[in-house]
C-alpha cells in the first residue's frame, strides 16, 4: 500500500513508522456518500497492511456524513497487530484445538509461542508431533485444528449369558449301511432334526463375567474413569436347573426337557412344545410330554415318556407314548398309534385299505379307553374300552367293552371287520344293507385268545423243529463218522435250546389259559338294525343273520345264543 | 438269601422271572402293578428290583425314580414281549434316563436274566 492514497472526498494515511493507519477527508465539490464497507474493499483492494478497525471506521463514517462541507478531519482506523495463538480445550478435556490469528505488521507466532501456550494451558498428553506444529505455525492463519486428543477410557461388559448347547450344525445324518457293501447307503434325515432336547446333567448355559473397562487420559494428561461392567446375578430355574458344582457360573439341566435360554440364565421345559414334526424336526424321542401345534407330518416317529397333544392331524407316522395321547384333529393313513394311557381322537381315525411291506398296519394299541369321532380301516386294541362316537367301517376293534354311535344322530354302525369285547358290544346297527361281512364276539378275552392262538402256532413250529432235529439225529447215528460226531453234538445242543423252548410256550399256554376266565354276561344289544351279512360268536357259539333284525339284544344260554327284544 | 422284587403286569413274565430266579436260589415277591410293587417295596427292603415299562396303572419309567427317592437298589428294567408294535428301544432309553441300572428287552432268556442278577448282586 502506498503511504498516502487521496480518494474523491476521503484519503488514507499511514505514520511515519508504518504501525497506524489514518482516514481523513478531502474537500469536495460534490456530496460525497460512503459507507465502512465501502471503505475497508478499498482499503483491502489497496492491500493495507495494518489492522483496519471496524469500530474506528464506523466512526470516521459518521462523522464525514456529518460534517460541513468545509471541515477537514483525521481519524486513526488502523495500527498494526501482533499475531495471535489460542489454544481451546473441548468441554471433557479430551480435545485441544489450536486458533491462530495472523498478524498485521506486529509479531508473529512461532512454534515456540504454541508451546508455552500449550505449557500454560496444561495440556501435555496427546500432542501431534513438532513437525505437524511447524506446518500449522507456519500458515500463521490456523481455524480450530485439532493438536491434541485424550485416550477414551474404555467401559467395562455387563455380565451376560452365552449358550452351552449344541449346535444343529454339529448333527450329523444316520447313514444306514447297505448289507451288500455297494452304493446303496441309505441318509436317514428323518433322525436329523433341529430339535434340542436335553438330559439331567446336560451343560446349558455359562455366565460370562462383567469386565472392568480400562480407564482413559484427557489432554491434560489426568485420568478419566471408565464405566465398569455390571456383574447381572445368574437365575437359577430350581425346577428344572441347578449350578455346576465345579463352575459356579455354569448352569447344568437338572430335568429331562427342552431348554430355553435367557437373558439372565436359562430354564429346562419338561413339555416340548413344537409348531409341527416334519423332515425340519426331524423323528421326535423325548422324556416327557409333547405338544405339536400342527401335524405330524407323514412318515415321522414321535415318541413320548409321559402324555402327546397334537393339535392338528396325524398323517401315516407312528406316535409312542407312555402317558396319553390327544388328537384334535384326524389321523390319516398308515399310522400306528401306541399308548399306554388312553387315546382320543377328536375328529377320527381313517386308515389305508391298501398296505405294502414298507408301510405301517394302521393301528390303534392302547392299555386304557380309546375314544374316536368314528373310525375307518384300522386295528384297534384296548385292554379297557373302546368308544365311537360315530361308526366303525372295515375295523378290527378288541376291547373289554366296544360301544359304537354314542353321539351320533344317524343310525351310526359297525359294518364290516370284526368288533370282538370281552363283555358288551353295543351298536344301533349292525353290518349294512349290502350284506357287508362283519363278525360281532363276545365272551372271550381277545387279547387272551389271540395270545393262545399265537403261542400254539409257535408251539406247533417249535415241534415242527424239534421233529425234524430228531430225524437228523437218527440218520447221522445209523453213519456214524467223526465229523457227524460233531454234528450229532451241534444238534443235540440245538435239541435242548428247543425243548427249553418249547417248555416256556407250555408255561405261557398254562399261564394265557388260567387267565382265561368265564366271563359271565357277555352280550351284543343293537339299538336299531341287524342286516344280512352279520355274524354273531358268543362264546363258541355262532348265529348268522338269515333276514334283517330289528332291536335286539343277544345273550348266551345253555350253550346257544339267545335273543331278545332290546327295549331301550 | 437276596430278596428281589419283580414288578409286571403280565402274569406269564412274572411268572417266568419268578420260577427262573428262584431256582437260581433267590427269594422273589412279585406285584402285579407299579403301584403294588411301590408299596411292596416301601415295606420291605430288596437287595433288586426287576420292573416292566408298559404298565396301566403306573410306567416303569416313572415308577424307577420313585424307588429311587427311598432308597438305592438296582433296578433292571424290562420291555418288549406282547406288544410287539411298540419300539421298545425308546422304552429302555428312557427307563435308563430315569436311573435304571440295566434294561433288557423281551423275550429274555434264563441264561441273560441270571447272568444279569448274580452280577449286580455280587
Amino acid at each position: 500500500m502506498e503511504d498516502v492514497i487521496i480518494k474523491n472526498g476521503f484519503g488514507f494515511k499511514l505514520s511515519e513508522d508504518k504501525q497506524k493507519l489514518f482516514a481523513f477527508t478531502v474537500p469536495s465539490a460534490t456530496p460525497i456518500d460512503i459507507s465502512p464497507s465501502m471503505l475497508k474493499e478499498q482499503l483491502k483492494y489497496e492491500k493495507c497492511p495494518l489492522y483496519v478497525d471496524d469500530f474506528l471506521l464506523a466512526e470516521f463514517v459518521s462523522r464525514f456524513q456529518a460534517k460541513k462541507a468545509d471541515e477537514e478531519f483525521e481519524l486513526e482506523v488502523g495500527y498494526a497487530k501482533d499475531a495471535v495463538c489460542e489454544i481451546h480445550l473441548n468441554k471433557d478435556k479430551m480435545k485441544a484445538s489450536l486458533w491462530l490469528i495472523p498478524s498485521f505488521n506486529g509479531q508473529k507466532i512461532t512454534l515456540q509461542d504454541v508451546k508455552n501456550e500449550l505449557a500454560q494451558q496444561g495440556v501435555t498428553f496427546g500432542l501431534v508431533s513438532d513437525d505437524v506444529l511447524s506446518e500449522l505455525v507456519n500458515r500463521e492463519e490456523v481455524d480450530n485444528v485439532v493438536i491434541a486428543e485424550g485416550a477414551e477410557p474404555v467401559n467395562g461388559v455387563d455380565s451376560y449369558i452365552v449358550s452351552l448347547l449344541p449346535e444343529a450344525a454339529d448333527k450329523v445324518p444316520v447313514i444306514h449301511k447297505s448289507e451288500k457293501n455297494d452304493d446303496n447307503d441309505v441318509v436317514n434325515y428323518r433322525e436329523l432334526g433341529d430339535i434340542l432336547v436335553v438330559q439331567e446333567g446336560d451343560l446349558l448355559a455359562e455366565k460370562l463375567p462383567a469386565t472392568k473397562g480400562l480407564s482413559g487420559t484427557n489432554v491434560l494428561g489426568e485420568s478419566v474413569a471408565q464405566k465398569e461392567g455390571q456383574n447381572l446375578p445368574l437365575s437359577v430355574d430350581s425346577k428344572s436347573t441347578r449350578l455346576n458344582p465345579e463352575n459356579k457360573n455354569q448352569l447344568i439341566s437338572s430335568i429331562t426337557g427342552q431348554p430355553v435360554i435367557t437373558e439372565s440364565g436359562a430354564y429346562v421345559s419338561p413339555i416340548l412344545h413344537l409348531d409341527s414334526i416334519d423332515l425340519s424336526t426331524g423323528n421326535v424321542r423325548f422324556d416327557g410330554s409333547i405338544v405339536v401345534a400342527k401335524n405330524v407330518e407323514t412318515g415321522m416317529s414321535v415318541f413320548a415318556s409321559k402324555d402327546i397333544v397334537i393339535e392338528g392331524d396325524i398323517i401315516n407316522s407312528k406316535i409312542e407314548c407312555l402317558g396319553d395321547l390327544f388328537v384334535k384333529g384326524n389321523v390319516i393313513g398308515n399310522s400306528q398309534l401306541m399308548v399306554n394311557g388312553k387315546v382320543q381322537v377328536k375328529n377320527g381315525a381313517q386308515g389305508c385299505q391298501e398296505t405294502a411291506p414298507l408301510l405301517l398296519t394302521p393301528r390303534i394299541v392302547a392299555l386304557s379307553n380309546v375314544i374316536l369321532g368314528f373310525v375307518e380301516n384300522f386295528i384297534v386294541e384296548s385292554d379297557s374300552n373302546i368308544v365311537v362316537e360315530q361308526y366303525a367301517l372295515n375295523c378290527n376293534l378288541m376291547a373289554e367293552n366296544i360301544e359304537v354311535g354314542t353321539k351320533s344322530r344317524k343310525a351310526s354302525s359297525i359294518a364290516g371287520g370284526i368288533a370282538w369285547a370281552t363283555n358288551l358290544v353295543k351298536a344301533p346297527v349292525l353290518g349294512n344293507s349290502s350284506a357287508l361281512p362283519t363278525k360281532i364276539c363276545v365272551g372271550l378275552n381277545p387279547r387272551i385268545q389271540l395270545a393262545i392262538e399265537e403261542t400254539e402256532t409257535l408251539l406247533e413250529r417249535n415241534k415242527k423243529k424239534q421233529d425234524n432235529v430228531r430225524n437228523t439225529l437218527t440218520y447221522l447215528e445209523q453213519h456214524e463218522t467223526p465229523s457227524n460226531a460233531k454234528k450229532k453234538m451241534q444238534l443235540n445242543f440245538i435239541l435242548s435250546e428247543l425243548e427249553s423252548e418249547a417248555n416256556v410256550y407250555n408255561l405261557e399256554l398254562k399261564s394265557y389259559k388260567s387267565e382265561m376266565t368265564f366271563i359271565e354276561n357277555p352280550k351284543i344289544i343293537v339299538g336299531q338294525k341287524v342286516n344280512l351279512g352279520t355274524t354273531i360268536q358268543i362264546r363258541k357259539s355262532f348265529w348268522k343273520a338269515q333276514e334283517p333284525l330289528a332291536k335286539v339284544t343277544f345273550f348266551p344260554e345253555k350253550g346257544s345264543i339267545k335273543l331278545i327284544k332290546y327295549k331301550s | 438269601m437276596k430278596n428281589i422284587l419283580v414288578i409286571d403286569d403280565e402274569n406269564i413274565t412274572r411268572a417266568l422271572i419268578q420260577i427262573c430266579l428262584t431256582d437260581a436260589g433267590y427269594l422273589v415277591k412279585v406285584a402285579e402293578s407299579g403301584k403294588q410293587g411301590l408299596d411292596f417295596f416301601k415295606a420291605e427292603k430288596f437287595d433288586l428290583v426287576i420292573t416292566d415299562i408298559l404298565m396301566p396303572d403306573k410306567t416303569g419309567v416313572e415308577l424307577i425314580p420313585e424307588l429311587l427317592e427311598i432308597y438305592e437298589v438296582p433296578i433292571i428294567a424290562i420291555s418288549g414281549g406282547r406288544r410287539k408294535t411298540f419300539n421298545s428301544d425308546h422304552l429302555l432309553e428312557s427307563a435308563q434316563t430315569s436311573g435304571a441300572t440295566v434294561t433288557l428287552k423281551k423275550p429274555i432268556s434264563n441264561t441273560v436274566l441270571c447272568q444279569t442278577v448274580n452280577k449286580l448282586l455280587s
